[in-house]
């Protein structure tokens, strides 16, 4: 999707330009167990519909968007963004309770490189929280499901993987899954909705000319969190 | 919901539409539309007095149609 067509896109939807809308985003955070004033990064901020929702919440919220026009949406509303991809996320070691993925893990060129980069700002006991579309019925894709080097996917239905690659790659980054939720009904809703009222849709349909059926997934990931814990 | 979308005029223009039953002038309220599992909520015209809502047949032969549609080709 080009810039101007993201950019309109975000207006459309209100600037959430996913499925489960802020409600998703609120339920992750709690069954992540944030509490207020948590420091949260939302990677792939988007036009801040996240952020801005986090700090009314209480969080100590802040974005990361590589998309010029994205960020000045963000900034035009005095929302704390900064530049960055999800492969170099500007930021210090252990500085974030929870960093956020909502539709831009699919998106990364590198998604071992955007997980690795996530477990390194996270402090110990920190979540990661992923929103993303999944193949259905995939099997995994090997050394190919997280895109290495190679070009990144043209949207997230391109990019998605299966369940199991995506707790393989959370895994492999050092995370214990703890929360795995399917939320396929509101990706049907967001489809839905975007036909009813000719709203862009940031992807193409999810069952059209791009590998077969996608879903929904909700996954939070714990750093330093063992099977003993 | 920022759009202007034409099926929205059209639900809004339905606006005009008085409830056969009660005499009532319809008013926009939101509404669930549900459909295989996928729910979404829309302003429509409704009776104020008896609660029925009015769907205009062009929106149930044009959107809603074209929604259906693309639900079941998953």
């Amino acid at each position: 999707m080009r810039t101007s067509d993201l950019t309109a896109a975000a207006r459309a939807h209100d600037g959430v330009l996913r499925p489960g809308g802020l409600e998703l985003t609120e339920r992750g955070c709690g069954l992540a167990g944030f509490r207020s004033g948590a420091r949260l990064l939302d990677v792939g901020c988007g036009a801040g519909g996240t952020v801005r929702r986090l700090l009314e919440l209480g969080f100590d919220a802040r974005g990361v968007e590589p998309d010029a026009r994205l960020r000045g949406l963000c900034s035009a509303e005095g929302l704390p963004v900064a530049e960055g991809r999800a492969e170099c996320i500007p930021f210090g070691d252990s500085l974030f309770d929870g960093v956020l993925f909502e539709c831009s893990l699919s998106l990364a060129s590198d998604k071992n490189a955007a997980l690795r980069e996530a477990f390194r700002v996270l402090v110990p006991g920190g979540s990661v929280l992923i929103q993303d579309l999944y193949r259905v019925g995939s099997d995994s894709h090997g050394g190919a499901r997280a895109n290495g080097g190679g070009e990144p996917p043209k949207d997230c239905a391109e990019g998605a993987l299966s369940i199991g690659d995506w707790n393989a790659l959370l895994n492999e980054a050092g995370f214990t899954t703890a929360v795995q939720e399917d939320h396929t009904r509101e990706l049907l809703a967001f489809v839905a909705r975007s036909i009813f009222f000719d709203l862009p849709l940031p992807f193409s349909r999810p069952h059209c000319g791009c590998g077969g059926r996608r879903g929904y997934v909700l996954l939070a990931g714990r750093k330093g969190l063992t099977e003993n814990e | 919901m920022t759009a202007n979308s034409d099926v929205r005029r059209e639900l809004a223009v339905s606006e005009e539409w008085t409830c056969f039953a009660c005499g009532e002038a319809l008013v926009l309220r939101e509404a669930p539309l549900s459909y295989q599992g996928a729910t979404f909520r829309v302003e429509v015209p409704c009776c104020p007095t008896c609660g029925q809502y009015f769907l205009p047949e062009s929106v149930v032969l044009g959107k809603m149609a074209q929604v259906e549609q693309a639900l079941e080709d998953k």
